[in-house]
């Protein structure tokens, strides 16, 4: 019972993790799109994380308060939020999406940040894989004492 | 009382599992929340605990007479023994109040993975030896 929480934690770890290499994998590839169906250039987007205790009845929360449970906390991308930081101006006249003096409005993307976020989004993952492999080789150990 | 199958060292390891258990929930709850605005990082305590409830049975400071005497012996008895969560100290807090050190994280929790490997060894030691007894050493 406990090991599978441990094992819904890291997972819930991994598609949160996954879910912000896909919104920033969005990002860098409208970072030069001016055209949007809301209208204006593409709006950066972001996902929230919260910890959320994962969905107990009343009887599992009951007994959580149980101290020799532990509780097990998952995360949860709660919401993708765009950022409000207004679009960058760039001088082309030549653009069709250009205003009267020249200027187009880019996407407030910057692209170096997206790439760090990138990495960071990436090892987090790897360290949630990494915990998902150690409490499966605990239950593992655990399964073999009855082979001894 | 040592006997064949209330032997304390097997009620260690199975506590010690239990606890590096929970203990492994609790390190992944933290990795898997280490982008959490406003988390705050937690660990599991009972190592002292363990050790100290392996000398509950040993007679406390006071000299008792009688049977009925109390002899100031405060340990609890191994099976009575609780984890305790504990907020793991950071020197550092990021920017979003999340206080959750990865390198920390993966350390402890190599180092709660091996002494489960450890316990487990034990108890797989007790249980042949068990087999040993029961089998009359054939």
């Amino acid at each position: 019972m406990s090991f599978l929480s441990a094992l819904t934690v890291s997972v819930s770890g991994m598609s949160a993790q996954r879910q912000r290499v896909n919104t920033i994998s969005e990002n860098i590839a409208n970072a030069q799109t001016t055209r949007t169906p809301q209208g204006g250039p593409y709006r950066r987007r972001e996902v929230v994380l919260a910890a959320v205790s994962n969905d107990r009845t009343f009887d599992e929360e009951l007994r959580a308060q149980d101290r020799s449970l532990s509780t097990a906390t998952e995360v949860k991308v709660v919401g993708i939020v765009q950022d409000e930081r207004p679009p960058v101006l760039r001088y082309e006249p030549g653009h069709p999406d250009a205003n009267a003096e020249g200027y187009v409005e880019m996407p407030n993307v910057k692209v170096m940040e997206e790439m760090v976020n990138l990495m960071t989004a990436s090892r987090s993952y790897e360290a949630n894989a990494a915990a998902f492999n150690a409490a499966k080789g605990m239950a593992q150990a655990a399964l073999d004492l009855g082979r001894a | 009382m040592a006997g064949l199958f209330n032997n304390p060292l097997v009620t260690l390891a199975h506590k010690s599992l239990n606890f590096r258990t929970q203990r492994h929930d609790v390190l992944a709850s933290n990795i898997a929340n280490i982008d959490t605005p406003g988390y705050k990082a937690e660990d599991m305590v009972f190592e002292k605990a363990l050790g100290k409830a392996l000398h509950a049975d040993e007679p406390g400071p006071l000299q008792t007479t009688d049977a009925r005497h109390l002899d100031g012996n405060q340990t609890p008895p191994l099976n009575l023994v609780e984890a305790k969560r504990i907020n793991s100290a950071t020197p550092f807090v990021k920017f979003n109040g999340n206080t959750v050190d990865l390198d920390k994280e993966m350390a402890k929790m190599a180092e709660n993975q091996m002494m489960y490997t450890a316990a487990i060894r034990m108890l797989q030691h007790q249980f042949r030896l068990m087999k040993t007894a029961v089998s009359e050493g054939r």
